[in-house]
Order: C-alpha cells, then structure tokens, then sequence
C-alpha cells in the first residue's frame, strides 16, 4: 500500500531523470515516413545527429510503438520531444493587420480566423507570428492553421510512446532554421533582396522566400521526389507551373523585392536535372544546397547516400531540434499548454516546498547540534568547578580575610591622614570651627576667613589636594562683628578616588 | 476562490503592497515564535558559559597561588583568631581599650554608647559612638593610638569647638572593631 503511495506520488511528480541527455529529440509523422532525429552536443563547429528514418508502409505495429523502439534504440531525450509537422498538413495565409501592438493582433486574429479556414473554430489549431511591422501601421503577419485531428494523432502518438511533448512546430520553420544555420550566416543580403528555397521532400516540396534572415513567404507544392524521379510525361512542366504560380504569389504580397539566388535543399539535389528545371522556371540562379553540410549523421551518412533514403528530406527536423533557432509558431492545444503550465507549477510549487521544509530541517539540526554542544560544554565546566569548590571556597575565605585585615590597618585615607592633609593646606586666614569626616567618603569644613577671596582660595587648594575632589561651597557669607568683617563658610568634599 | 476575486480586483501595485505587507507579518510571526525564543536561549547559554569560564580561570588562578596565600593568611591569623567569648564581652572588651586609650591619650572620655552588632559574611563588627574632649594635640595622640591599636577604627570623626573662644576640642566619634 505504502509502495503504491509513494510510487504514485512520484509519478505525479514527473521528476524528469538525471540525464546528460539534453538536446531535444525532432519527431515527423508524414505520409509515408517516419521521420526522428536529435542533436547531440557539438564540440567544434560540426554538429553530430542521431537520425531514424521508417517508412510508414514497413511499420508492422502501430506508430507508437516504432517511435518507441526507435528512441530506444538510438537513446533519444524522451523528456524534450519537438513535433514536427509537415508542411503540406498546414494551411498558411500571409494576413496584413492594420496594427502593431501584439495584443491586438492577436484579438484581431481571433476574430479573423473562421474567415480563414473552412473548419469550425474549435476543430483546429493555429498560431501565428509576425513576419514585419509595417511603417504605415499595417503589421505582415504568417497565420498557421492545422486541424485538431493531425495534431491529436501525433499526440496521441507521442503519449503513447510516453514522450514528453514540448512544442509542435511547422516543418517550414524547422527548413529556414537548418538554412540560416548552414548557408545564410556566410551570406551577406540587403533587405530588399530575398532567396527561394525549395526543399524537396519524398512526396512534396515546400516552396520558402526568405528574407532579412526570415521566413516571409511559404507554399506547399504536392510534387515531392516520388513524383518527380517517375517517368511520367509532363511531370517536370506541372512542377514549374506549380513554382511560377508560388513566385507570382508571393510578388503579389511583396513587390520590390529582388530575388538573388534559388537553393534547392531536402532531396532535390539528388533528382537529376531539376536545377535546370528551376532555372528555366524561375529564371533565377539554382544552387543546390547539401543537406548534411557542416553536420555528420552517427552511423547514417552512408544510408542517406542510399537510393530509398536519397529522396528524403531530413531539413524540417535537423531545423527543429536547433536549440538556437528563431522563435517558433507552436501548434500545440492552448488546452494542452495550459495543462503543461499547471503541472510545471504544480512541480515548481513542490520542490520549492520539499527545499523550504529541507532547509527548515537543516537549520533547526544546526540549531540543535549547537545547543546541545553549548549545553555540553556547560555541564564540563560546572563539572570541573564543582570539583575545586571546596578548595576555592577555603582559598576565597583566606584571600577575603587578608583583604579585610589589610584594609583596616592600612592608614591610607583614615580620619587621622584627613586631619593631616588639612592641617597642611589651611592657611592663617582661615579658622577652622568645625570638621566632620566620614571615613573614605566625605568631609564638611565649617569656619570662617578675612575675606571672600580667602575662602574661594582655600576651596581651589582644597581642590588641588590630592586627597580631595569635587570641593563646593554651599554657602558663604559675610558676617559683621565687634567692628569685625568676616566671612562665614561651609565647604564640602570627596575623598579622591 | 474568493480570494482570487479579491486579488483581482487590486492593481498591481496593490497586490505588490499586499505581499509585501504579508511577508512582513509572515517574517514577524517567525521571528516572534520561532527565531527570538531559540535565540535568546543561545544567548542565555553563551553567557553562562562566558560567566563560568571567567569564574573557572579565577578559581584556577587561585588554586596556582594558594601556597602564597596561606602564607599571607598566616601574617594575618592572630587578628582574626574566632573569639570564645559572647557577643556582651566583645563589647565591653572593646569600650575597655577606649576607656584606657582616652585615658593614656590624656582626653577626658564624656560619653560612650555602644550600637548595634553587625554580622557579615564571616565576621561581626562591632561599634561604639564615643565623645571626648580636650586640647586638639590630645585628641590627635587619642586617634593616633585608635588607629595602631587592634583593627580599631574610627569611621566618623566631628570635631567642634566646646565653647565659642575656647582652645577645648569636643569631638565625636564612631569607633569600629571587628572579631570573627
């Protein structure tokens, strides 16, 4: 019972395992390929990938348990699994908004969004993000929708393999990141020119203008590499319809931009003569872009050499899986984020409350061991002077009795020593009449003087007595008799300290 | 929930007035209850400790110079050797030397009253207050010899004039002898 308790918290918990397995594993589900790959950590600046390619067909049991297999096979992250979904699964519409503040962009595109797509509101899922803001007010903005039903597949998908979903991402964005990474860094563009990038897929192309470094434009072409390596007339003319069609669609969005160059990624460079192609169609310069430049593939350079795999493009997902990478549109539910979030709260709460009640335990034990070491420390000392107690008490009785002796028969500051020192300062002036001394404490002189000044005198060399301090006057007067002038006085005293 | 309603309502400066305010009372209320108790028990004890330390390193100190002590005590033993006889023939004791000293000193004693006893810690002390009278060097020489008698002592002294334009000294004094 206990066992089941405990096993079921931290299952509630999710605690995600100490691993060094950190990059973050790319799952595409196309039409007939399952597509997985991860990046490992790069040392230099050639960055190494995992990659399982599957074609559906061959699959035997369900999806799910091959993406298992695969991930255990080649030990991809289960904790950081990104969604890849195909671009010709995805309905894209290039919107101008008369604003520029997000927040309204996002209220405007709410409310648009049943104009745009045939479904009803709640059978798809759509994000977007801003391609450029507009000096005139107006903001460019790329709206993705997909249907509820692909992304619940692929969800469903993954939760059965028991992956942990982080995003769903479009593979026209995993394509642009891959770009960026290995071609346009080295390539130096004004804003107003702009590259096509075709990447050629098993069984569609995505047609991609980008520029100032972005995706700007994008269109699905069903004509993938399955189509075009047949040999069936007129397929090499449907294809350059298809291109001329997307090259006057995105002129119509975006007029005075000049495209400077064609790269041809994915598996297009491996079809035969389809640069010639584009270069006829478009009548701009083709390069064809190497898929596996500046990477190396753990144990599958030579397959993708092959002939089946040759005609796969792999570009969505190396794109996808790069940690650093352009903000993404992520598909996923709004549902499903908010559940994440929830249980991310939930689990930062708990760990936040597990260290609370950690450090409030290391604490109290440190306040503990302290006082039980000072009260240890303590009972040694009373323990040590419990046993000298009765010899210190008989040497303080003796040491106690010396100091009484001693003070009696000492003569310093006695009433005989007082008389003394004031035998020594009164002058002639001065008559003495009476003289109180209280032993070591005070002394009152009462008496009179010839004058004043005589007393005032005597009170200063009173002062300047060693044996006296703070001398006053309390009073002083002058005193008429017999014909005689005197001055009648009182001066009180301290013994020195 | 209604808590929820609550917070909000507030602006955001509110709420970061309110939490502020609430991890005071909270920072308060764990002082109060939990640090101020512990630590005033921490301190108690580390001056327990800094008490005793203190009063070991003397006990120490002390035992290290018994041996110069016990000499010291023995200078000073016949003085304090603990007296066999009451309390009523200390005093008469002590008024006797008074009498005789007054007597030697050539003062003419006028009055002698005995006080009240004290006891101390490990000895009594006895007091008498004495008025004498006579010239002023008479009276010196009477001091003189209170003060090199036996831990006879005089605490008090007031000395005045008996009569206005006279030579003769009334002095009044409050003498002191201790006995163990």
């Amino acid at each position: 019972m206990a066992n089941f308790i405990i096993t079921g918290f931290l299952e509630s918990m999710k605690f995600q395992k100490i691993s060094f397995n950190s990059g973050i594993a790319g799952v595409e589900i196309g039409s007939d390929w399952l597509k997985i790959a991860q990046k490992e950590r790069a040392k230099n600046e050639h960055a190494f990938y995992r990659v399982s390619l599957l074609k559906l067909a061959q699959i035997k049991d369900d999806v799910a348990t091959a993406i298992m297999g695969s991930f255990r096979l080649l030990s991809f992250n289960k904790q950081h699994v990104v969604v890849c979904i195909p671009r010709h699964l995805v309905t894209v519409r290039m919107l101008d908004l008369p604003s520029t503040n997000v927040r309204e962009i996002s209220d405007m595109i709410d409310l648009q969004i049943g104009k745009q797509t045939p479904y009803a509101k709640e059978d798809i899922v759509f994000a977007h993000k801003i391609v450029e803001a507009g000096a005139s007010g107006y903001t460019k903005v790329m709206l993705a929708i997909v249907t509820r039903n692909i992304v619940s597949e692929r969800m469903g998908a993954l939760a059965k393999a028991g992956l942990n979903l982080k995003r769903i991402a479009i593979s026209s964005e995993g394509v642009c990141n891959w770009f960026r990474r290995a071609y346009l860094a080295d390539m130096k563009l004004q804003s107003s020119q702009a590259i096509i990038l075709l990447d050629v897929d098993s069984n569609y192309s995505d047609f991609i203008v980008m520029r100032k470094g972005k995706m700007v434009f994008t269109r699905n072409i069903l004509i993938g590499a399955n189509h075009l390596t047949q040999e069936t007339a007129g397929r090499h003319e449907k294809f350059s319809e298809e291109l001329k069609q997307s090259l006057e669609r995105y002129r119509g969005l975006e007029k005075n931009v000049e495209i400077v160059k064609t790269y041809l990624s994915g598996s297009g460079p491996n079809i035969k003569g389809l640069d010639g192609i584009l270069n006829a169609a478009l009548g701009i310069c083709v390069e064809n872009a190497d898929q596996l430049k500046n990477l190396h593939l753990r144990g599958m350079e030579e397959n993708l050499r092959n002939e089946e795999l040759k005609f796969v493009s792999i570009t969505p997902l190396l794109g996808v899986t790069m940690d650093d990478g352009e903000p993404c549109m992520d598909l996923t539910p709004n549902e499903v984020k908010i559940q994440n979030l929830m249980e991310r709260k939930t689990k930062q709460l708990t760990v936040m409350g597990i260290l609370v009640v950690a450090i409030v335990t290391v604490l109290s034990f440190l306040c503990l061991t302290s006082f039980n070491t000072k009260n240890a420390y303590l009972a040694t000392l009373k323990k040590k002077m419990s046993k000298i107690a009765m010899q210190v008490e008989g040497i303080d009785k003796m040491r106690a009795v010396i100091d009484m002796v001693e003070g009696r028969l000492d003569s310093r500051g006695s009433s005989l020593e007082c008389l003394s020192e004031i035998y020594k300062i009164t002058p002639k002036e001065i008559s003495l009449t009476d003289i109180d001394i209280e032993e070591k404490q005070s002394v009152v002189l009462k008496g009179h003087g010839f004058a004043m000044s005589d007393v005032f005198k005597y009170a200063k060399m009173l002062e300047d007595s060693e044996m006296f301090e703070n001398v006053k006057t309390p009073s002083i007067r002058v005193k008429n008799e017999k014909d005689a002038k005197y001055a009648e006085f009182e001066i009180n005293c301290a013994y020195q300290k | 929930m209604i808590m929820g309603g609550f917070f909000s309502k507030l602006s955001k400066k509110e709420r970061a007035g309110l939490m502020v305010a609430g991890f005071i009372v909270m920072a308060v209320f764990v002082d109060r209850l939990v640090i101020s108790p512990i630590s005033a028990k921490l301190q108690r004890i580390s001056r327990e400790i800094t008490l005793s330390e203190k009063k070991l390193s003397h006990d120490l100190r002390n035992i290290h110079s018994k041996e110069f002590i016990e000499s010291e005590y023995k200078k000073y033993k016949d003085f304090v050797k603990k007296s066999p006889v009451s309390d009523e023939e200390n005093v008469s004791n002590m008024l006797a030397e008074i009498e005789g000293l007054a007597r030697t000193a050539g003062v003419n004693l006028v009055d002698i009253k005995p006080q009240v006893s004290k006891q101390f810690d490990f000895y009594k002390e006895y007091a008498a207050e004495v008025t004498i009278e006579g010239q002023m060097e008479q009276i010196i020489v009477f001091l003189h010899k209170l003060g090199s008698a036996q831990l006879l002592r005089a605490v008090k002294v007031r000395l005045g004039l008996k009569q206005k334009d006279s030579s003769v000294v009334k002095a009044f004094m409050l003498v002191t002898n201790i006995s163990m």
